[in-house]
């Protein structure tokens, strides 16, 4: 019934391939370039994304690197220097050249501690949005997918979520099991899939009621596979924004808990015990070196974190910032 | 003069290089006269009249264009703001978005008066009634309070007219004013742009992509491409005897009365990018009459009549009218069947509409479908024309079982399809597909397209491996694409090639009945007339059956052997095209007819009589 032949002559010009080609004479053909390509050129015009990124790819490397650090500074993150790091009256030493930031109140040397902090930050922030991510994006395509009732279950349920108090309840929460690494990440879970469902639930509303996906139902496609062909692609552009913004939330929840002694425990080294130890007894007084670079560090990866994400988002939908682009041409002048 | 353009040229700076969407035209306008402007999408010609108004942001544009000796391109931003109201009116495609929606239209248009004018509030007040009752508003004086929402499509274009009409300028750009409309408003609002161009002396610019339209309001035409003037004259002569092979390829591909039995002169290949500088004539990788020295240089313009100039290096007197060939019987062995495919009985469907009472538990009933009764016959093409509105995209989609019928049956091959199960359901699939209006939309832009045409053959476990693939690339191949494009995006395909994509998905399951719904509206002419030449060598190849849904009716006219006119949910008229377009017995179906732009009148009245396509049924 399909035959494999040629078209017939009514449409035999109409292909509509290579026809310079056929004159003999060279044109240049335009070629496009991939989505991702072009996300990838706007981001590297964009200097703000770049230090970003710069800033946490070192993070990344020095986490990945710790041990060797740790090994090449001979120090390690839990060892104490009662004769190096701490003075006869029993203060910590500052920076110097044996402790490059300083020691702390137990004469552990703060930069080999920084460095794990951060391991321990970004590892505990990227499993908790990766789970966020997963539990959100889930929740929120089936909710916009199917509607009716099993969307207003799963409303209900991102509604609760969000409107718990997510401090006194992660209190309560962690008194109750007691806090340990999987505690935290849990705990930042619970509380980060829910906006992520709110995004995720209205793109889908939006793309449900687009033409490829009825295309695909008169296909005979069956729901699960709509969603997982043609809705989740389209939603992989609000997804990584999002996860982008996620990661400093959850590095800042997780430096919260461990500050209240509600995420991990000491002697393992985070920003949020760490700065709970400058606090106690006022210890930042006499050593403002174990308040200021926990705090720079937090403060540093958290910025370049949101703005990347800021970058990747404009970087990927380039209408919403159409005006921001507008002005850079009438400013910079086309002409140069 | 009015208005003289010479050698305008906008450049536009992209992430991939300078765009050059206007390359040096020259025109000129008198006062009350009609200027149609006639291109296909990126022909350049609605940037070129933005970039002379001061409305091409981020645009390069050089050139003179001055309008009453005053040049409008070294205006500063202030003078530009002056001139635009007062001196230059404009009217866009799009009605709803150029009217704001939260203020009322009388406060738009009096803001447009006080602007540049001063007066007292009353006096503004009954300025504008009086300009709404002008531009066909009935009750002006109690609409002037209405919000935008509150009005029709063609009552916001209106709206629109008097805003741009509302101080008297010489001078009304209208931009596609009309493509969004019905044709019924369509003629209405050509009427009263002529009736209002005749009481003020008003020049009018129109661009358009739609020769029909030209053929009813322009004095002189323009017809660009690829951002250049490639031919002039005026509308008998650039309609009826264009020399450019682009206008006569525009005029070949566009169907029209009597065009049933015609092979539609469709133009090979392609719009070309505005990225790429050629030297050369744009028109040259799809002429077929190209020449060396085409690939070299733009042509200079030569003389083919006094007012008729054209670009082009062919000899004067290959000036003449565009002749469609007749398909000779032989060719078009209409299959007669009398076997029903499909039978439509009584169909309803009706839509929740807005709640109402107390706890919004009850709610209006709007039905889009009303009792419609229609029998599909294998092998034909049945065609369902109506204007927005008149449910037929709805019918469409309960015809393939995409949405429930509320009433009535839908038989396919003698079955009752709304009684099937979910696995009978499925099964209908392979036999009744649908190609969609958008191609931009009813393509997924994240999948690849050999992807997007493997889905059917996947769904329904046709095929997979390697034989899913030789499957997709024949596909392609029969759609008339290079089968080695299969690792693409829809992003990199035009508007006509993502039109092939969709008929080779719909195609993949051996269907025996294909909806198409408005599957040429949203494309240019040109690349219209291939999907559809492509549609009918598919129809007699494969054996399908259609229902072809559009609102156009020589769209329709042409592909269709049976129509049924739809109105208002209910099929008002069937029959064989040549009764409905020769005698049509409803008064709705006679409005239709006599609102749709008629091309021929224009081509007829210059052509030498030898001419087939005038001696349409019409």
């Amino acid at each position: 019934m399909m035959p494999e032949s040629t078209l017939s002559s009514g449409t035999e010009a109409d292909l509509d391939n290579d026809i310079p080609a056929k004159k003999g004479h060279p044109h240049k053909e335009i070629v496009a370039r991939s989505p991702l390509q072009l996300v990838w050129t706007r981001l590297r015009q964009d200097p703000t994304a770049m230090v970003s990124a710069a800033v946490i790819v070192l993070v990344i490397i020095s986490a990945l690197a710790a041990p060797l650090i740790a090994s090449w500074v001979g120090h390690g993150p839990d060892e104490q220097f009662r004769k190096e790091g701490l003075t006869p009256s029993g203060l910590p030493t500052g920076p110097s050249q044996e402790f490059p930031l300083g020691a702390d109140n137990l004469g552990r040397d703060l930069f080999v501690r920084l460095i794990y902090g951060g391991q321990l930050s970004l590892i505990v922030a990227f499993v908790a949005t990766v789970g966020a991510l997963g539990i959100g994006t889930l929740v929120g395509m089936t909710a916009g997918f199917m509607r009716g009732k099993v969307d207003t279950v799963l409303t209900w349920l991102m509604d609760t979520t969000l409107s718990l108090p997510q401090l006194l309840f992660a209190i309560s929460l962690v008194s109750l099991v007691g806090p340990s690494f999987g505690t935290t990440v849990i705990v930042i879970i619970l509380f980060s899939w829910a906006p992520i469902a709110r995004v995720v639930r209205g793109q889908t509303l939006s793309i449900r009621e687009r033409e490829f996906v009825e295309a695909a139902r008169s296909l005979g496609a069956s729901n699960w596979r709509i969603m997982r062909v043609d809705v989740l692609p389209n939603l992989i552009v609000p997804i990584l924004v999002y996860g982008t913004l996620l990661i400093p939330q959850a590095i800042v929840f997780e430096a919260t808990l461990s500050f209240l002694g509600l995420g991990v425990l000491p002697p393992t080294a985070t920003w949020g015990n760490m700065l709970a130890a400058a606090s106690t007894g006022s210890m930042y007084t006499v050593a403002w070196w174990m308040l200021v670079f926990p705090s720079a560090a937090l403060l540093s990866v958290t910025l370049a974190f949101n703005l990347l994400g800021d970058s990747v988002r404009d970087a990927l939908d380039p209408r919403q910032t159409l005006f921001a682009r507008k002005r850079r041409i009438r400013k910079n002048g086309l002409a140069s | 003069m009015l208005l003289t353009v010479e050698n305008l040229d906008v450049t536009f700076s992209t992430g991939d290089g300078p765009l050059h969407a206007v390359r040096g035209i020259s025109f000129e306008l008198d006062h009350g006269q009609t200027l149609g402007v006639v291109g296909e999408s990126g022909s350049g010609k609605s940037v070129s009249t933005q970039a002379m108004v001061g409305l091409a942001a981020g645009a390069q544009v050089t050139g003179r264009a001055l309008l009453l000796g005053r040049d409008l391109l070294t205006m500063t931003p202030a003078e530009l703001s002056a001139v635009r109201g007062p001196q230059i009116g404009m009217v866009f495609q799009d009605p709803l978005s150029s009217l704001h929606p939260q203020f009322r239209i009388g406060w738009q248009i009096a803001e447009a008066i006080h602007k540049h004018e001063r007066s007292s509030a009353k006096n503004v007040r009954a300025r504008v009634i009086k300009l709404l009752d002008e531009v066909g508003i009935p009750d002006p004086d109690k609409r002037i309070d209405d919000y935008p929402h509150q009005f029709s499509g063609g009552m916001r274009q209106r709206v629109m007219i008097a805003l741009a009409l509302a101080l008297r300028p010489a001078l009304l750009v209208a931009d596609e004013p009309t493509t969004a409309l019905d044709v019924t408003v369509q003629a209405q609002l050509l009427d009263l742009m002529q009736d209002l161009q005749q009481k003020h002396g008003t020049a009018i610019l129109m661009i358009t992509h739609d020769l029909g339209v030209v053929a009813g309001v322009a004095d002189d035409v323009i017809t660009m491409y690829g951002g250049r003037i490639v031919e002039r004259g005026t509308r008998a002569e650039v309609l009826g005897r264009p020399h450019h092979p682009y206008t006569k390829g525009l005029l070949g591909s566009v169907p029209r009365g009597g065009s049933q039995r015609t092979i539609l002169q469709s133009i090979p290949g392609q719009p070309l990018s505005l990225l790429i500088d050629e030297p050369g004539c744009p028109f040259a990788p799809r002429c077929a009459f190209v020449q060396d020295s085409c690939w070299e240089r733009f042509p200079v313009e030569q003389l083919i009549s006094p007012t008729q100039k054209s670009n082009c290096v062919l000899p004067a007197d290959f000036a003449g009218p565009v002749v469609l060939p007749v398909i000779t019987a032989s060719d078009s062995e209409v299959k007669k069947s009398d076997e029903t495919l499909a039978r439509i009985s009584d169909a309803r469907v009706e839509f929740d509409g807005a709640r109402k009472g107390l706890f919004g538990i009850k709610r209006n009933k709007i039905t889009a479908v009303d009792g419609v009764t229609l029998d599909i016959r294998a092998g034909e093409t049945l065609g369902i024309v109506g204007e927005s509105g008149s449910g037929k995209s709805t019918l469409a989609r309960a015809l393939t079982g995409l949405i429930p019928l509320s009433g009535g049956i839908i038989e396919f091959e003698g079955e009752n399809i709304s009684t099937f199960s979910a696995a009978q359901r499925h099964a209908l699939r392979r036999d009744v597909q649908m190609v969609f209006q958008d191609p931009f939309g009813s393509l997924n832009q994240q999948r690849r397209v050999g992807s997007i045409i493997a889905d059917p053959l996947i769904i329904h476990k046709i095929a997979d491996g390697k034989k899913l693939r030789t499957r997709v690339q024949e596909l392609m191949e029969l759609v008339g694409l290079n089968p080695e494009h299969y690792n693409r995006f829809p992003a990199e395909f035009s508007g006509g090639q993502r039109q092939r994509i969709g008929i080779a998905r719909a195609l993949a399951l051996k269907p025996k009945l294909i909806v198409c719904d408005e599957p040429v509206s949203a494309l240019d002419v040109s690349i219209q007339a291939q999907i559809l030449n492509l549609l009918s060598s598919l129809q007699s190849e494969l054996r399908l059956t259609y229902v072809f849904i559009a609102h156009d009716l020589a769209v329709v006219e042409h592909i269709a052997a049976r129509v049924a006119v739809m109105y208002q949910g209910k099929i008002v008229e069937t029959g064989l095209v040549e009764q409905i377009y020769g005698a049509p017995t409803h008064e709705y179906t006679r409005s239709l007819l006599a609102a749709a732009p008629h091309l021929d009148d224009v081509t007829a009245g210059v052509a030498a009589p030898q001419n087939t396509t005038s001696e349409g049924v019409r």
